[in-house]
């Protein structure tokens, strides 16, 4: 009976059992688990059954009370107290203490759970020593009473809050754990039911939750790696929700489902990065500034991603409250890029050598580059293409191979910091983020004094500086902020559009139209 | 015979061995680090050196080799990096959907591509022999991801008779009928023209002219004479064909979402995850070393002047 109701449709209510809200997922997730979540499907799951301390509002990006009913941040930004809300429980019935945020972060941090994500604690104090193993408890995490966890870091960091909003700062009940594996159990919305590999997770509502109980009372979230397929899916009423719209059918599937395509800005920008560890573009910023000049990103965005995406003029995209939209360095000017090239040394692009673009296998990837490939042609500058596959890729780069290289990132947390200083800080050079090897003291000065600063409107100043001077500093080529892009069924209402993309949609918000609350 | 069978058994160990280092080796010269890549972007040193100490990784080459090994000798694959679960969870998991498939596409090709092939070969160079051949060209052609899309927007969006793909609750019947036929549509072509050929030489054959000067019918001679020893080629493109199936077939799996080994193993390259890559590819060589000993156990039971002797005479 729950087979035919699956595929009777999306509009029919089912006779019998609850109606199930189905997302699709383009992997299945590796693990379930907080501690060790680092892709988008798993992070999907995981934020509905986990919570944290603190939590981000979706579409403001503030940071808003979740398990801890209010927070106080002592003066030199080194004690975070937070205050725990009363009588919430686990999804086995369990009220939640601090203790359980004791048990939480010391698991992440014991070396032996191998967490890809304890870097999310590392600000606290003592963390560095348990991740070592010279430690076996956290030092700077106190709990005077059952409701009052205080956290004390090693140095003043500013992202602090948002960092224990990621998922590696849920709280996990220590039930979760048991012989024959994890089994996740939570506080959230939603408590895990089952489970089977590469076909489907179920979640279902839980009934004590303290946000009040969801109302869509179960969710299936279906693993259906070809997209092509989850939108004949979605067309069949198979599918409510298929986070991701078939590569250049965007218009097309727009004029058919003009009420199920939704479109909307997300954390994320698209560059492509200069080697700046040797020549020639090592201490040659005319150079850089030419190749800048030579990129026509409008015809990018609206050739290439049918016009659902931005054309990028800095590092942070929109969105970001230290964003600065006045910086807008570089258009599209064959002249100009020409004049620049005379100067860099290299007039009509004579003598220089033939410099390597690399990327990951990728369809868009490619014609992003090939399409970059031909417009520097027409200033003399030959590039060879080179592409593969994402770990070898991923390699190459953080081990400077390339002359230039084609990323993009999206954010993890909604602080500038996770952008400028992750990304261009000369501390992180090599696989901690700065693969370019940009460096640049003043740059380096001004993402330092960001990160400890305690006052907020001194971190947003620092970062729109630091923006600027790495985009005067021609750090990249930026090429566009992306969108992201999703199909869902309109008989729900109730969709908020996050800033950090689809992972983030609360499904507890959603309610099926026309149903009785 | 049991002595053969004994001996042929004894083969796997070798075998193994020298696939699980083959693939061991290639998975070390592919660029990219495992530990690495399970950090996303943002790879952190202190944890990363974390990872590489906790997963062994820190270890030189041939330690990490020796350990591999031997624990390869108790049967045991290992833990997936990413997954944190034995690979042989993973394997137990997949194995089901992959062999339910394999099972089903191999019916279909063998039911279809047989009969196909002795149509096309009792009525040779006429219109049903050139139809026959035409169409196997066409299956062999086609490529399965395609195929797998055109079934899917006939029969599932457009006809809406059968599911746009997906497992269902356990790979039921609705659920496995595209999948298998998308899967079998390169089988049928082959197996078609393999025993289509395989019987024009038997009924060229003096044995079969006998048994027509004998009076027998038409019937007769193709059942009783032509067809039991038209099979042997047959049997063997069956045999390596199903043993590659069992082993899981990425692009039908990807289009259908069918959770099977093939993808498990793509993703797992994918990812670098090491221990189930090495995994799957011996599980996959240990299938094959098996499927090949009953399609040689089979020619016995065919041909009965075939005697397994373990001599290269069959």
């Amino acid at each position: 009976m729950l087979l035919i109701s699956l595929f009777a449709g999306c509009g029919s209510a089912p006779e019998d059992g609850p109606r199930i809200f189905r997302y699709r997922l383009a992997a299945d997730p590796p693990e379930i688990d907080p501690i060790h979540t680092t892709d988008t499907s798993s992070a999907t799951i995981i934020f509905r059954i986990f919570e944290g301390l603190v939590d981000l509002d979706p579409v403001s990006l503030e940071v808003v009370p979740s398990l801890a009913e209010r927070w106080e941040i002592s003066g030199d930004g080194l004690t975070y107290t937070f205050y725990l809300k009363k009588d919430v429980t686990f999804h086995n019935g369990r009220e939640v203490t601090s203790a359980d945020f004791r048990y939480s972060f010391e698991r992440c941090l014991t070396p032996k759970n191998i967490s890809e994500r304890s870097w999310v604690l590392a600000p606290i104090k003592g963390a560095d020593d348990m991740l070592s193993g010279d430690a076996d408890t956290l030092s700077g995490l106190e709990t005077p009473d059952d409701y009052t966890v205080i956290l004390t870091l090693e140095q003043p960091f500013a992202p602090f809050l948002s960092y224990i909003c990621m998922e590696a700062a849920s709280a996990v009940a220590h039930e979760s754990v048991g012989t024959d594996g994890f089994t996740p159990i939570g506080t959230g919305p939603y408590k895990f039911m089952s489970w089977q590999h590469d076909i489907r997770v179920s979640l279902e509502a839980y009934a004590d939750y303290h946000g009040g109980i969801a109302e869509i009372e179960r969710v299936d979230y279906e693993v259906i790696p070809d997209v092509g397929v989850a939108y004949q899916k979605f067309l069949a009423g198979e599918l409510d929700l298929v986070n991701e719209i078939p590569p250049g059918q965007l218009k097309l599937i727009t004029e058919r489902l003009p009420d199920a395509v939704k479109i909307w800005p997300f954390l994320r920008n698209e560059y492509i990065g200069f080697n700046h560890t040797r020549p020639p573009f090592k201490d040659n910023l005319k150079l850089r500034q030419a190749l800048s000049w030579a990129v026509d990103r409008d015809r990018i965005v609206e050739d290439l991603y049918e016009g659902a995406a931005t054309p990028a003029n800095s590092v942070l995209p929109p969105g970001m409250k230290e964003r600065d939209d006045t910086i807008n360095e570089y258009g599209f000017d064959l002249e100009k890029a020409k004049q620049l090239l005379a100067e860099a040394g290299y007039p009509g692009g004579e003598g220089l050598p033939e410099l390597s673009l690399w990327y990951n296998n990728n369809e868009m990837h490619q014609q992003n580059v090939q399409f970059v490939q031909s417009t520097f042609k027409k200033i003399g500058v030959n590039i060879r293409l080179k592409s593969l596959d994402w770990p070898a890729y991923l390699n190459a780069c953080e081990n400077h191979e390339p002359d230039m290289y084609r990323l993009g990132w999206v954010a993890d947390i909604p602080d500038a910091d996770n952008f400028l200083y992750i990304l261009l800080n000369s501390a992180q050079i090599g696989s901690a983020g700065n693969y370019s090897g940009y460096s640049n003291p003043e740059f380096d000065r001004l993402t330092n004094e960001a990160r400890i600063s305690t006052d907020p409107d001194r971190r947003i100043e620092l970062y729109r500086k630091a923006d600027r001077l790495a985009t005067e500093d021609a750090c990249w080529i930026h090429i566009m902020y992306s969108t992201q892009r999703i199909l869902f069924n309109p008989e729900y209402d109730g969709l908020v559009l996050p800033a950090q993309g689809d992972f983030r949609i609360p499904i507890e918000w959603l309610h099926y139209k026309g149903s009785v609350k | 015979m049991t002595e053969y069978i004994l001996k042929r058994l004894l083969m796997v160990i070798p075998i193994l061995l020298g696939v699980a280092t083959i693939i061991f080796m290639l998975m070390f010269l592919v660029p990219g680090d495992p530990a690495r890549l399970l950090m996303g972007q943002h790879g952190d040193e202190k944890v990363l050196e974390n990872i590489r100490r906790e997963m062994g990784l820190d270890k030189p080459i041939y330690i990490q080799y020796v350990k591999y090994i031997g624990k390869l000798a108790k049967g045991d694959l290992g833990t997936s990096y990413r997954q944190k679960r034995p690979v042989t969870q993973i394997i137990r998991e997949r194995f089901p959907a992959t062999a339910k498939l394999a099972v089903a596409s191999m019916i279909l090709s063998i039911i279809i591509g047989i009969t196909a092939g002795i149509i096309a070969a009792v009525n040779r160079n006429k219109f049903w022999d050139l139809l026959v051949m035409v169409l196997s060209l066409s299956g062999i052609s086609m490529p399965v991801f395609w195929l797998g899309m055109m079934l899917i927007l006939i029969f599932a969006s457009g006809l809406g008779w059968l599911p746009v793909g997906g497992y269902g609750r356990s790979g039921d019947l609705r659920h496995i009928l595209l999948p298998a036929l998308s899967l079998s549509a390169v089988f049928i072509g082959y197996i078609a023209r393999m025993m289509r050929s395989s019987m024009l030489e038997v009924i060229g054959k003096d044995y079969i002219r006998t048994a027509r000067a004998k009076g027998l019918s038409e019937r007769a001679v193709i059942v009783n004479h032509a067809l039991r020893n038209a099979f042997i080629p047959v049997i063997t493109i069956i045999g390596i064909n199903f043993a590659s199936l069992l082993g899981g077939a990425v692009a039908t799996e990807t289009v259908f979402a069918w959770p099977g080994l093939g993808r498990a193993t793509v993703d797992a390259i994918r990812v670098r995850d090491l221990p189930v890559v090495e995994g799957c590819v011996i599980f996959l060589a240990f299938i094959f070393v098996m499927v090949n000993l009953l399609v040689d156990i089979s020619y016995a039971w065919i041909d009965p002047r075939i005697r397994l002797n373990g001599r290269q005479d069959i």
